[in-house]
């Protein structure tokens, strides 16, 4: 039967033959390549290229900076997402009721979302400046105290989280919204009738009904934190003071670009992709325990 | 059918005009030139093309944006390795090695018939900036800076000082800071920007070596000098100033300009490259002087910053016309020009008496701080520069020790022995893979 479904043999490997040649050209070739490149070191101008073997791989895993680097993005997307899924649901449960204005904070909420990482970047980089910045006078007037995040590492990286996780909240609070709306009314309805309160109904009932989209915002929101968060370092920080809020993806980009070292930016890319697929399957494997597809 | 031939006729018309204008594009050399100039540079590298252009009809200049000297370095790199670079680009001075290195950039004199070019004419400091240890100019000079201090008059007057007498020592610049903070005119007495820079040029300024081999000007730098007694003795100082609020960390480029312009601190170090910018934006009277220096130590001076041009490798007709173009940038006129659009230096001295009778100094005196500052700069290695592969990434490097002095997490000692490993281990890897 499936043998005779397409007459044509020839006729669908065209048409998906577009498609496989744009991944193969920009997609399949360049990681190929980097791949390649990874296992060489050479001078700046692509002069001299040495195979090296694995020598790219030992100095990274050797390198403290490089295992901080890694450390330090874990946490950093882990705390984007977590914070940015707690207050986006939080904010999600108040959207959902039925207050004045609802329409105008629908829509605000999601602005930040439209904003570019690099004015996002700019914002808050300005917000904190340590002699301009407005947080800077109120903490100044409230404190005492005159916080400076361009030598003060910890808080150039809780304002990087803040930045990132700010952002994404427009992104998250769409999906909470639509995610609720879909739970059915009878449901809830029945448990009011039943007696159980509102913060059972939620725990119990809602939040147990909403976890496949959970789960997609969880990878999505990983996904956010270790690539598109890019902008903001550059804007904000370049990866400072020091090295305290260079993640991976920015580690890379100034390895390669900034330093011309070629071949430990093809192995950190490389390595950035092992960790993301190894990831990514793992929250598959392990979280999809607790989902519950209705 | 009508309408079907006046197609064709218009089509026929529009490929003969353009057949007409190839052939008489053949007969030009075009010259590529990729720069980094954007913003209210622009447009003068945009007159100085045109000019060029029309004054000389047998080559074509295609100037292009291509995105700070970083970025156009990456794109020539990428250019040059598929076999198709520009004929010109213009590149920061920390990238210095790295052309030197090339394998695609061609030597300016080797371009120029001897005698063709009177080199004594271009500013020693400047000069000796851009010359390799075989004595030759690899590059030409094109926008040269340096760093000098700014400081806010209006609160000098404010704060019981004299606004003519502005600090010239570490010493005159601590205890004008002091007062500044004690008469409550200002919480931060000083920023620096570029903080790392501002270390490189105070080692030249004590005439002190940052890196080994006579600065890497002998012969290839293979290690860094600034944990030595000079280099800690500068950051202690600083250290100290940060901790009794006479100092600022705020930021590593340009963004401590802000806390200047906005009153937050009376006093700046910043390139001379702000200039224009610093004194159109800042709402009170900006002076201008030469940047602080350590009262130990030797006079030597400071050096410059900035970019030049490198021609790569092409057909012998391509470079000589790329050649052309860049001495013709830097005759004295043009000099003249560049420097009164963009307050970078001009590099010449004939540009320098021109500007002199014109009477521009008079007019614009803090213009003249900085000439007379690289002018009086005494001839050594130290002055010159430090040349070094990686020089982005030490720079990185020290940026993270200043921040972490300064942020408390380690002791000068300790910040800039590692620091120097960290970059030793950097420059060894550079090294090896030329």
């Amino acid at each position: 039967m499936n043998e005779s479904y397409f007459k044509e043999k020839i006729l669908p490997y065209l048409l998906v033959l577009p498609s496989v040649l744009v991944i193969i050209i920009f997609l399949v070739y360049p990681f190929y390549e980097a791949f390649k490149l990874s296992f060489f070191q050479g001078g700046a101008w692509g002069t001299n290229q040495i195979f090296v073997g694995l020598e790219n791989y030992i100095n990274l895993f050797s390198s403290p900076k490089y295992l901080a680097s890694l450390g330090r993005t874990l946490l950093f997307a882990s705390l984007v997402t977590f914070i940015g899924l707690a207050i986006s649901l939080g904010l999600a449960v108040l959207l959902n009721q039925k207050i004045k204005g609802r329409l105008f904070y629908r829509t605000a909420i999601i602005w930040p979302y439209a904003l570019s990482a690099v004015i996002a970047g700019v914002l808050w980089a300005l917000l904190f400046d340590p002699s301009i910045g407005l947080i800077t006078y109120v903490v100044k007037v409230l404190t005492g105290i005159r916080i400076n995040w361009r030598t003060n590492g910890n808080l150039a990286f809780v304002i990087i989280t803040i930045a990132a996780a700010w952002r994404n909240i427009g992104y998250n609070v769409i999906f909470f919204m639509s995610a609720l709306q879909n739970i059915p009314k009878q449901v809830l309805e029945s448990a009011e009738i039943d007696g159980a309160s509102s913060f059972q109904s939620f725990f119990r009932i809602s939040i147990p009904l909403i976890t496949p989209t959970m789960f997609f915002l969880l990878i999505m929101n990983y996904l956010y934190a270790f690539f598109r968060t890019f902008g903001l370092v550059d804007v904000a920080t370049q990866g400072g003071p020091g090295t305290s809020t260079e993640i991976l993806t920015y580690k890379l980009y100034k390895d390669a670009f900034v330093f011309f070292d070629a071949g430990s930016a093809n192995a950190q890319s490389v390595l950035l992709f092992a960790f993301i697929v190894g990831f990514t399957y793992l929250q598959f494997k392990y979280t999809q325990r607790g989902v519950f597809y209705g | 059918m009508k309408k079907i031939l006046s197609i064709v006729f218009v089509f026929t018309l529009i490929f003969s005009l353009m057949f007409v204008f190839n052939t008489a594009k053949a007969e030009e050399v075009e010259v590529t030139w990729w720069h980094a100039m954007s913003g209210g540079r622009l447009e003068p590298v945009k007159q100085l093309v045109e000019e060029f252009n029309q004054s000389h009809p047998d080559i074509t200049v295609n100037a292009t944006f291509t995105g700070s000297y970083q970025e156009t370095l990456n794109k020539a790199i990428t250019a040059a390795q598929a076999g198709n670079p520009p004929n010109i680009i213009q590149t920061y001075e920390v990238g210095t090695q790295m052309m030197w290195d090339s394998p695609y950039v061609v030597p300016i004199e080797d371009l120029a018939e001897p005698g063709e070019v009177d080199w004594g004419d271009y500013l020693s400091v400047v000069r000796r900036y851009y010359t390799n240890p075989e004595g030759k100019l690899v590059s030409m000079p094109f926008n040269s800076s340096t760093a000098i201090l700014y400081y806010n008059k209006d609160m000098f007057k404010e704060a019981g000082l004299d606004p003519l007498n502005p600090p010239s020592t570490y010493a005159e610049l601590e205890n004008m800071g002091r007062q500044l903070i004690d008469t409550e005119t200002v919480e931060k007495a000083i920023t620096f920007g570029w903080p790392t820079w501002v270390f490189e040029q105070t080692h030249y300024w004590t005439d002190n070596n940052y890196v080994n081999n006579g600065n890497g000007r002998e012969k290839r730098a293979t290690e860094v000098l600034f944990n030595q007694e000079p280099g800690m003795k500068i950051m202690q100082t600083w250290a100290d100033w940060e901790e009794n609020d006479i100092l600022i960390y705020g930021g590593r480029e340009y963004e401590p300009d802000a806390a200047f312009i906005s009153q937050n601190t009376a006093m700046l170090v910043q390139s001379t490259s702000h200039l224009k910018d610093v004194i159109e934006t800042a709402p009170f009277e900006v002076g201008t002087t030469f940047l602080p220096r350590p009262e130990w130590g030797n006079r030597g001076g400071t050096t410059i910053g900035g970019a030049s041009l490198y021609i790569f490798k092409d057909d012998q007709e391509k470079m000589d016309a790329a050649w052309k173009f860049v001495k013709w940038l830097s005759n004295t006129d043009n000099a003249v020009f560049w420097h009164k659009e963009t307050g970078y230096f001009p590099i010449r001295y004939s540009a320098l008496t021109k500007l002199m009778n014109q009477g521009w100094f008079s007019e614009h005196p803090s213009y003249l701080t900085a000439f007379i500052q690289v002018l009086t700069a005494k001839e050594s290695n130290a002055t010159s520069g430090a040349i070094v592969g990686r020089f982005p990434q030490i720079r990185d490097i020290v940026d993270g020790a200043v921040t972490s002095i300064f942020g408390g997490q380690a002791t000068v000692e300790e910040a800039l022995n590692n620091a120097a490993e960290e970059a030793n281990q950097v420059i060894e890897q550079y090294n090896e893979s030329q």
